[in-house]
């Protein structure tokens, strides 16, 4: 690894390999994390490009053509009010990955600090500040955000914060384990010595080296946080209409599935086919970073 | 034992404090109140109610007032469905709500602990692979998803069971399973895992070198310890199982007391609100206790930390 030590005579060059590469490199090896991956990043283009080919907006309502089962006009056909159906998938299916990514962004970001100031400063503020995970940890939570949602009327901006506001707990376990064991590494002492301050020891040595974890749970947070928006829509909590997410548009095509099923087929099969993906995506990223899994 | 035991049940009181009061302030600061409908009611009625149900008082006086209510097991009258204590409103709904969570917690331990067994027994086989394939599957389909389908399927199409409503064991069933495939996933994935982990231990080389037999050192050794993680996540599950029972409930017109939820929620009905946090809270926190004490007697370890 160091130059130093390496002899001269080494003739072929011996390319260095990061945690990073190498995790990519296991990725690269798991078919169903690759095929998930991909899936993802066709459907993220296609719900951004697609809208612009179907023809419609996703509140444009036809009442001459409502629930059309699917046709060369309407490809997944039309919903109750005319609308055309794939035109609010592909929205839906927009606003659902952004609640997904941006609740995911919050949990991590409020996790991450405080697992790591936690973890860093140890001895009483550690025991109080776990605690109070540990209380929230047992909060019927789901409650809570359609409490906060009901209290605070229903904004996609509060709906973001109110999801990411509940994931990060476990997030913070996680990363204050790994910095009350990285905090005595040599490296920290490092800093310490010439004098770096508490703030940019977490930020600058801490954190970057828990990132293998913290992309993981992030993997396994998104998907999860697009359930809980669906799950909310479902109840008429989430997003408003006529706004579609996947969830209210689910809970709309079960209202009328026994006269046109179509309307609930579609996005039920795109929200399955997204977690799906998602949860396989996950699984690989876990197995490519996680050491511990290495053996298995 | 005995001081593992009274310092989980005295932890319980902080935590019901914390989730009565962050419940009580939000509901609290919610602009509207329970008496401003469409209808105009004349000012004197609206301060007659007002005061009936002691909202004329300061905010401090009012949270005081309830949490000594609640100590003594009352929580109050609702404000919407008029002449109804909220104690009345729970026991008449909770019974449906508690037998379809019941039954989705028991087709969840069943189902998934089943399926992980035969995954890790059978590691990497098309066994192995099938049932983690479909556990995989059951964790991306919602209940939401699962329960609309179901119904297309089982009751609209084959007419097995009714597509909604109340009153038999078959009502029970689409709910139920709907409710609790996804767990039933999650228990297949983590019952793998654990077994996995306990087959590769030294103890389980020993009683295979002593020519046991391998039914008996999966039944008697392996499985002890690889269903703990299965044990540490019946908490974290049975409080999902009975929050998620509120869309469940939605899609089979359960009578239980899920919808009451997020109608009293929206309603600004205050006093059933704050009933259903407490009892749900309550019992969610009794469930969990009651995990943990098991895992300290599954687990000794955990006991003496």
């Amino acid at each position: 690894m160091s130059s130093a030590t390496a002899p001269v005579m080494e003739a072929e060059l011996v390319e260095g390999t990061s945690l990073w590469k190498d995790a990519w490199r296991r990725l690269r090896k798991n078919r169903m994390a690759v095929a998930g991956g991909t899936f993802i990043v066709v459907l993220v283009i296609a719900s951004f490009v697609g809208p612009l080919f179907t023809g419609y907006g996703y509140e444009a309502q036809n009442l001459d053509y409502g629930a059309q089962p699917p046709s060369a006009a309407h490809l997944l056909g039309t919903d109750y009010l005319g609308r055309d159906l794939l035109t609010r998938v592909f929205y839906g299916t927009q606003i659902s990955l952004l609640v997904g990514l941006l609740s995911g962004v919050v949990s991590l970001v409020i996790g991450t600090l405080y697992g790591a100031i936690a973890g860093f400063r140890g001895g009483r503020t550690d025991d109080v500040m776990m605690r109070i995970v540990d209380v929230l940890y047992s909060l019927p939570y789901v409650f809570l955000v359609i409490l906060l949602i009901a209290a605070f009327g229903q904004s996609i901006v509060l709906l973001f914060l109110a999801l990411g506001a509940v994931q990060w707990l476990s997030t913070a376990r996680i990363v204050r384990g790994q910095v009350l064991s990285l905090k005595e590494k040599e490296f920290v002492q490092a800093a310490r010595a010439v004098g770096t301050r508490p703030a940019g020891i977490i930020l600058r040595h801490l954190i970057p080296n828990t990132l293998g974890p913290i992309v993981v749970y992030f993997s396994l947070t998104v998907p999860s946080v697009i359930l809980q928006e669906a799950f909310l829509s479902y109840l008429g909590l989430g997003v408003q209409a006529p706004r579609p997410s996947l969830g209210a548009l689910i809970s709309q095509g079960a209202a009328h599935m026994d006269v046109y099923p179509w309307e609930l087929v579609s996005p039920a099969l795109v929200m399955a086919a997204l977690l799906f993906s998602l949860n396989f995506l996950g699984d690989g990223l876990r197995d490519a970073l996680d050491p511990q899994m290495k053996r298995g | 034992m005995r001081r593992f035991l009274l310092r989980r049940v005295l932890s319980l009181i902080p935590t019901m404090l914390v989730i009565v009061t962050i419940a009580f302030v939000l509901v609290r600061v919610a602009p509207g109140g329970p008496f401003d409908s469409e209808k105009a009611i004349p000012p004197e009625v609206k301060a007659d109610l007002e005061k009936k149900y002691g909202l004329d008082q300061s905010i401090p006086v009012q949270y005081l007032s309830f949490l000594k209510n609640a100590i003594r097991g009352d929580l109050g009258i609702s404000m919407k469905y008029q002449g109804r204590t909220v104690n009345e409103i729970i026991a008449d709904g909770f019974p449906a709500t508690l037998a379809v969570g019941s039954f989705a917690l028991i087709w969840a331990l069943l189902i998934g602990i089943s399926a992980g067994v035969i995954g890790a027994v059978r590691q990497n086989t098309a066994w192995d692979y099938g049932a983690m394939g479909f556990a995989m599957l059951g964790i991306s389909i919602p209940s939401f998803v699962l329960g609309p389908l179901l119904v297309l399927v089982f009751a609209l199409t084959f007419f097995w069971f009714p597509p909604a409503g109340w009153g038999t064991w078959r009502h029970l069933v689409l709910p139920g399973v709907a409710l609790g495939t996804v767990y039933a996933a999650y228990v297949a994935r983590l019952t793998r895992g654990g077994l996995l982990e306990i087959v590769r231990q030294d103890f389980v080389r020993t009683a295979r070198a002593k020519g046991l037999s391998e039914r008996i050192v999966i039944w008697r050794h392996v499985l002890k310890g690889g269903l703990l993680p299965v044990v540490s996540f019946l908490g974290p599950m049975i409080a999902a199982l009975f929050t998620g029972s509120v869309v469940v409930e939605k899609i089979f017109a359960t009578p239980g007391t899920g919808s009451y939820f997020v109608d009293s929620a929206l309603n600004r009905d205050l006093t059933l609100t704050m009933g259903m946090v407490v009892f749900y809270s309550a019992f969610l926190l009794l469930a969990n206790l009651a995990v943990d004490i098991a895992y300290g007697f599954l687990d000794p370890r955990v006991r003496h930390e």
